[in-house]
């Protein structure tokens, strides 16, 4: 495969990453948005998604159950949006 | 490794006292994992003169709050000052009443901890009157500092 594969390749990967994010999201937090209006780097908290410390918890379930990815209490900066979320699945996962 | 506590130990590690001490012993208790307690219902708790006159039954709400105080005695390690560390009630989640709750029973209430982040840990409890459902749903629990 080419080197413009593979680039290809891991493109459309991330966008499914991110929009599998954005409906785990507005799905397990019951949120009152279209998963299609979220952006990838839009903030999740304060004036970002408004999210509160307890979505945290959830997100950190969330994201246990879907992606077997642990997140810790020194992982604090991962909330800050969509992609920080899934650039921390992507170096996480198990392979 | 599993423990039990009895009334006292539970006077001592949580700071409800009378009438909001909700559980009457602890058969389990793995810290920071999980838990079993036992409540018994009584005709003479004050709660019966209102909730209902004529039609004793045990108050959902107060089923939540005796679960989540299991839930703080599983969280309740001793904090560097040698007192426990108390934990307060932050979510109740899809919980489901099932089965009236009245005097005469005895309520077995299980909690086992699940994920933790930033000071706060979510639960699952499940109640049971002989071995009947009666509520179950999920908490969270924060603590301070945790």
């Amino acid at each position: 495969m080419s080197n413009f594969d593979d680039i290809k390749n891991a493109a459309a990967e991330r966008l499914a990453l991110n929009a599998r994010l954005r409906t785990m999201l507005v799905d397990g937090l019951e949120l009152p948005v279209d998963a299609d209006k979220i952006e990838d780097d839009q903030p999740l908290f304060g004036r970002g998604l408004e999210l509160d410390s307890l979505d945290t918890l959830e997100i950190v379930s969330l994201v246990e159950e879907e992606f077997e990815v642990y997140i810790t209490d020194d992982d604090k900066s991962v909330f800050g949006s969509i992609n920080k979320v899934a650039d921390y699945i992507v170096a996480n996962r198990p392979r | 490794m599993s423990s039990a506590l009895t009334a006292a130990d539970i006077l001592a590690r949580l700071p409800h006292r009378h009438p909001f001490v909700m559980l009457d012993a602890v058969t389990e208790l793995v810290p920071s994992h999980s838990g079993t307690a036992l409540k018994n219902i009584s005709i003479s708790d004050p709660v019966f003169a209102g909730h209902f006159p004529g039609e004793p039954i045990y108050p959902g709400v107060l089923l939540i709050e005796s679960a989540a105080q299991l839930c703080g005695l599983i969280l309740a390690e001793v904090g560097a000052d040698g007192s426990p560390r108390i934990g307060y009630l932050a979510s109740v989640k899809k919980f489901r009443f099932v089965t009236l709750v009245r005097p005469g029973d005895q309520i077995r209430i299980e909690g086992l901890a699940g994920t933790h982040f930033g000071g706060m840990t979510d639960f699952t409890v499940k109640l049971t009157v002989n071995g009947k459902d009666v509520a179950s749903g999920s908490l969270v629990i924060a603590l301070p500092n945790g």
